[in-house]
C-alpha cells in the first residue's frame, strides 16, 4: 500500500474541490474498495465502472461525510457497497429476460481467477468464521441473507461474526506488536 | 437501545455496513455520543475492518484513475468549433428568425383582413340599406309623379310660418305621401299631427316625423281638408284645434 496520508487534510481538500486531494484518497483506498466491489459483482468490467462511479459519488457527496461519525473508509465502503448492490439488482433484472446459461458462460470466460480468495489475517480464522465475514463484508450479504446462505440460525450467525471479529482483533494486536518489535529491533 | 443490545444484536456491525434503519441508527448514534466505551469499541471495529479491507485490496487497472480524472476535469459539454456546423446553426437561426417574423406579419395581416372583412360587411349592409331606401324613394317619386296623384300644398299660419309641406294624395294606393325634409323640428315634448276633416270631424292621418324622408300617411277619401296641429309628443286622439298650424282645402 501507499504511504499513509493525513485523511483529514485530504477530505478538507476534496470539500474545497481540490482534485489532487481526491486522487490521493483514490491512491489510498481504491484497491480496498475495488477488492470489495469485484468480490461482490464477480465481473471485472462492471467492477471497474462501479469503482469509478463510487469515486465520482465521493467527489460529489463529500459534504455528507462527517468525521465525528466514523472513518472515511467506512463511509466510502458504504457508497461502494450500495452502488454495487444497485447495479447488481439492475443486472439481475436484465438477466431474467436473457438466456441464463449464456450469461454464466460469459462470466466464467471473463473471470478465470478466484475473486473469493482472501488474504491477510482473515485466513487465520476458522472456515465458518471466515465464510461469515466474507459473506457480510466482501459479498454484500445482509445478516439475514448470510445466515440463510450458511444454513445456520440468525443468532448463531451473529455469534460467528462477533467471534470472528474478536479473533481478528487479537490477530491484528499480535501483528501490531510484532511489527513494533521488528521496527524497534531494526532501529526504524 | 442499550450497550449490551448494540453489541449482542450486532448493531455495531450493521451500523458499519450501513444496514441499520434510520430509527435504530439514531438510537445507536445517541448511545455512541453518551458511551465512550462503546464508541471505542466501534472505533476498534472500524480500524480492524479497514485493515481487513487493505489486506484484501486488489489493485485496479490504471485506466480507471484516468477515466475518473477525465470525468471530473471534463468541462461542460460545448459545441466544438466546426465551420460547417456553425454555418448550419447560423442558417437555422436565420431561418427561425425569418419564419418567426413572417409568422408575426401573417398574424398581423390576418387580423387586418378580419377587420377589413367586418368593415366590408358593414359597408355592404349600409349599401344594401341605401339601395333599398333609394329604390323605395324611386318608387315613391315615380308614384307621386303619376298624374293620378294630387299634390296639396300646406303652409304654416302665423304660429309657424316656416312650416311648409306638400302632401301627395294617392287614391289608387290609399296613401298620402309627404316629404318631411324641409319642416322645422317640433318643440321639445311636442309632435306634429296630420288630420283630415271628414264631415266636420277631425280624423287622424298620423303623426308627422320630421326625419327628412318620405312618409306615408293614412288616406281619407272623404276628407274635405288637410290640417296639421301641434300635439303632445306621440300624438292625440282628438285634434287640438287651438294649436292648428296649417290648413288646406282639398280641391
Amino acid at each position: 500500500m501507499k504511504a499513509d496520508t493525513n485523511d483529514k487534510a485530504l477530505i478538507i481538500g476534496v470539500q474545497q474541490r481540490d482534485q489532487k486531494a481526491l486522487y490521493a484518497l483514490y491512491e489510498k483506498y481504491s484497491g480496498a474498495l475495488y477488492g470489495v466491489i469485484i468480490r461482490m459483482c464477480k465481473d471485472s468490467g462492471l467492477a471497474e465502472e462501479l469503482l469509478q462511479e463510487s469515486f465520482l459519488k465521493i467527489w460529489n457527496k463529500i459534504d455528507q461525510y462527517h468525521p465525528d461519525k466514523g472513518r472515511f473508509y467506512t463511509w466510502a465502503y458504504r457508497i461502494a457497497r450500495n452502488t454495487t448492490l444497485n447495479a447488481m439488482r439492475k443486472e439481475s433484472l436484465l438477466i431474467q429476460s436473457e438466456d441464463l446459461s449464456v450469461y454464466k458462460d460469459r462470466k466464467e470466460e471473463e473471470e478465470p481467477w478466484d475473486v473469493q480468495r482472501l488474504n491477510g489475517q482473515i485466513n487465520s480464522l476458522e472456515p465458518h468464521h471466515r465464510q461469515a465475514i466474507s459473506l457480510v463484508y466482501f459479498q454484500g450479504f445482509t445478516h439475514r441473507e448470510a445466515h440463510e446462505e450458511m444454513g445456520v440460525p440468525l443468532g448463531t450467525f451473529k455469534s460467528y461474526i462477533r467471534q470472528a471479529l474478536k479473533q481478528l482483533r487479537e490477530g491484528y494486536k499480535i501483528t501490531g506488536c510484532a511489527l513494533l518489535f521488528m521496527n524497534h529491533w531494526l532501529g526504524l | 437501545m442499550t450497550k449490551e443490545e448494540a453489541i449482542e444484536q450486532g448493531y455495531l456491525e450493521a451500523y458499519l455496513l450501513g444496514e441499520l434503519d434510520s430509527e435504530k441508527m439514531e438510537a445507536l448514534e445517541s448511545l455512541l455520543s453518551r458511551d465512550l466505551g462503546l464508541r471505542n469499541t466501534l472505533n476498534t471495529l472500524e480500524a480492524d475492518f479497514e485493515k481487513m479491507a487493505m489486506d484484501n485490496a486488489i489493485e485496479p487497472p490504471a485506466h480507471i484513475r484516468e477515466n475518473l480524472k477525465k470525468a471530473i476535469e471534463q468541462p461542460k459539454v460545448r459545441l466544438p468549433y466546426r465551420p460547417d456546423l456553425w454555418a448550419a446553426a447560423s442558417l437555422a437561426l436565420l431561418f427561425a428568425i425569418t419564419a418567426f417574423s413572417l409568422f408575426l406579419r401573417w398574424q398581423s395581416t390576418q387580423e387586418e383582413l378580419e377587420i377589413l372583412q367586418q368593415d366590408n360587411l358593414f359597408v355592404r349592409s349600409e349599401l344594401e340599406e341605401i339601395r333599398s331606401k333609394n329604390l323605395e324613394q324611386e318608387v315613391i317619386l315615380e308614384r307621386v309623379a303619376s298624374p293620378e296623384v294630387v299634390p296639396v300644398f300646406l303652409r304654416g299660419n302665423q304660429r309657424l310660418t316656416s312650416f311648409k309641406i306638400v302632401a301627395y294624395l294617392d287614391e289608387a294606393s290609399g296613401q298620402v305621401w309627404i316629404n318631411t325634409a324641409d319642416i322645422p323640428s317640433p318643440p321639445e315634448g311636442r309632435s306634429y299631427q296630420m288630420w283630415g276633416d271628414v264631415d266636420d270631424h277631425m280624423v287622424s292621418m298620423g303623426v308627422v316625423k320630421p326625419e327628412g324622408d318620405w312618409q306615408a300617411m293614412t288616406y281619407l277619401p272623404e276628407a274635405s281638408s288637410l290640417n296639421v296641429t301641434l300635439e303632445p309628443e306621440g300624438g292625440s286622439e282628438e285634434a287640438s284645434v287651438d294649436q292648428l298650424l296649417a290648413q288646406t282645402i282639398i280641391p
